[in-house]
């Protein structure tokens, strides 16, 4: 359960999010994402208050929205190139343009080769980069990824991070949740701390992230 | 024009609850056309009728028992001239004896003597105008004449054979009426156990930016699939009915018996029942769906 918490997050930021199991980052993360509600107080996702938002704009928030999880939820019974196109398909873009965008993220994901093969013939690794894949077509104005890293080895791990990086360049913001120190360590961005209900900036950035206040 | 197989997001062939479900709507689609198709024959036999005994009466004389074949002709001819003299009638038969005899053989048996029966004389008037035959001068020179008898009015008994007609197409109506509702209870089945069955997918797609319309889509389109491969099964089905039953009745001579028939606009129908089918899915769909979607989420 998280309590009294103010947290403004400037676009374009990159930012870890690190706390003991059970300290709130998934609830924390749900909020961002619209999977929950707040059941006190206000959250404003790209500027619109969620409390006072329709069904409809809900899901163009949603659209907006980046989410990578710490298991690739993977659809099993579409290929590769169907579970990349979803974001896409939810926009109605025209099949010649899902196309063109599916194969060219496949390549920068290092799956070009995977096109039509179907998530269980993958290892955890790939599927992870599949779903990294989908969660940034759509090109969205945040990202957010929930312990992507925790099924992966290192090597795949620092890769992960580096495509996440790629995109932020490109203006999105990026939120990840992580246990993994080593790697927070080695990227050495900003980190937000969860800890009993609270949360505290550990790598002070006012032009990261312009305020958080417990 | 090439083919595109239809993408589904969602598992649906997996689903076995619909596996039976073109076959069933295939059932209520015969229905439907068969409904309509006799509803087409119907109102063409009704038709018929109409026009046949439109301002059609029947003017018997009773057999006089004392009177011989020869007054009987001549009785003929002279009603033969008064009825060509007035200005009533726009045509007119007199029938002759073998044919009452085709009509009483039947029921008195083939060894009566029917030249001894006192057959009465029977004349079909067709009148001009949509008078009673009261209010004609045919009355008044029967009367000159001394010519009695009475008129066979088919008024009562057609009204009373179109009241039946007219409830039988009323019947046949709310027979297509409940396979529409059948058929709207039947999607509202299979969506139910399809979101049941997929709800995980559709919770995680609706993390993911999916809208409710698209959602809806997806059923409508597998509902649509269903719909169709379902209607043209009963379009088919009717088809094979409709030619089986043609061919069975074309030697019943019958007036009762209705024979096939199809007018453009019921062919038409016909044709469209399929469509039909498929507009009920998708609408019922959609609004199912919404209704669970907005319950769920």
């Amino acid at each position: 359960m998280l309590k009294d918490i103010c947290l403004n997050i400037t676009p374009g930021s990159f930012f870890f999010l690190k706390g003991a199991s059970g300290a709130g980052k998934s609830s924390l993360l749900k909020l961002i994402y619209l999977d929950h509600a707040a059941t006190n107080g206000d959250v404003f996702i790209l500027g619109k208050n969620t409390k006072l938002i329709s069904r409809q704009e809900r899901a163009a928030i949603k659209q907006e929205i980046g989410i990578v999880f710490q298991e690739s939820l993977l659809l099993n019974h579409l290929s590769v190139f169907d579970n990349v196109a979803l974001p896409l398909r939810f926009q109605n873009r025209p099949d010649k343009e899902i196309k063109e965008y599916v194969y060219e993220l496949l390549h920068w994901v290092g799956l070009g080769g995977y096109v039509d093969s179907f998530p269980p013939t993958l290892s955890g690794g790939q599927q992870q980069r599949v779903a990294i894949a989908r969660s940034v077509i759509s090109h969205p104005k945040i990202l957010i990824a929930d312990e992507p890293t925790g099924n992966v080895d290192d090597q795949i791990a620092v890769r992960l991070i580096n495509l996440f990086e790629e995109l932020n360049k490109t203006g999105t913001t990026v939120i990840i949740a992580t246990h993994n120190e080593q790697l927070m360590e080695d990227f050495g961005y900003p980190k937000l701390v969860l800890s009993n209900s609270q949360i505290k900036l550990e790598s002070q950035s006012r032009q990261i992230i312009s305020e958080v206040r417990a | 024009m090439m083919y595109k197989k239809v993408h589904y997001d969602l598992p649906f062939n997996n689903d076995s609850n619909s596996k039976y479900m073109p076959i069933i709507l295939g059932f209520l689609t015969t229905l439907c056309c068969l409904s309509i198709a006799l509803v087409s024959s119907i109102n063409h036999m009704t038709k018929n009728w109409e026009s046949e005994i439109d301002q059609k009466y029947t003017f018997e004389i009773q057999f006089p028992i004392d009177t011989s074949k020869n007054k009987i002709e001549s009785l003929k001819e002279q009603l033969s001239s008064i009825i060509q003299s007035s200005e009533d009638i726009s045509s007119y038969e007199i029938i002759p004896s073998t044919e009452l005899i085709k009509y009483i053989s039947p029921w008195l048996g083939d060894t009566t003597e029917f030249s001894e029966l006192p057959l009465p004389i029977l004349v079909n008037l067709n009148f001009r105008s949509e008078k009673s035959p009261m209010n004609t001068t045919l009355i008044d020179q029967l009367s000159e004449h001394n010519i009695s008898g009475f008129f066979h009015d088919y008024a009562a008994w057609s009204s009373s054979i179109f009241s039946f007609t007219h409830q039988l197409v009323l019947g046949i109506g709310i027979v297509m009426v409940a396979v529409f509702v059948i058929t709207s209870v039947l999607i509202i089945y299979i969506t139910n156990s399809s979101l049941t069955t997929h709800l995980p997918i559709i919770k995680f797609m609706h993390c993911i930016g999916a809208d409710d319309r698209y959602i809806v889509q997806q059923f409508q389109k597998y509902t649509n699939k269903l719909a169709l491969i379902g209607g043209l099964l009963g379009l088919f089905f009717s088809a094979i009915c409709l030619i089986i039953f043609h061919f069975t009745t074309k030697n019943i001579e019958s007036i009762f018996f209705p024979q096939l028939y199809f007018s453009l606009p019921f062919l038409l129908y016909l044709l469209l029942t399929p469509m039909v089918m498929i507009l009920i899915s998708q609408y019922t769909t959609k609004v199912n769906i919404n209704l669970h979607l907005k319950k769920l989420f």
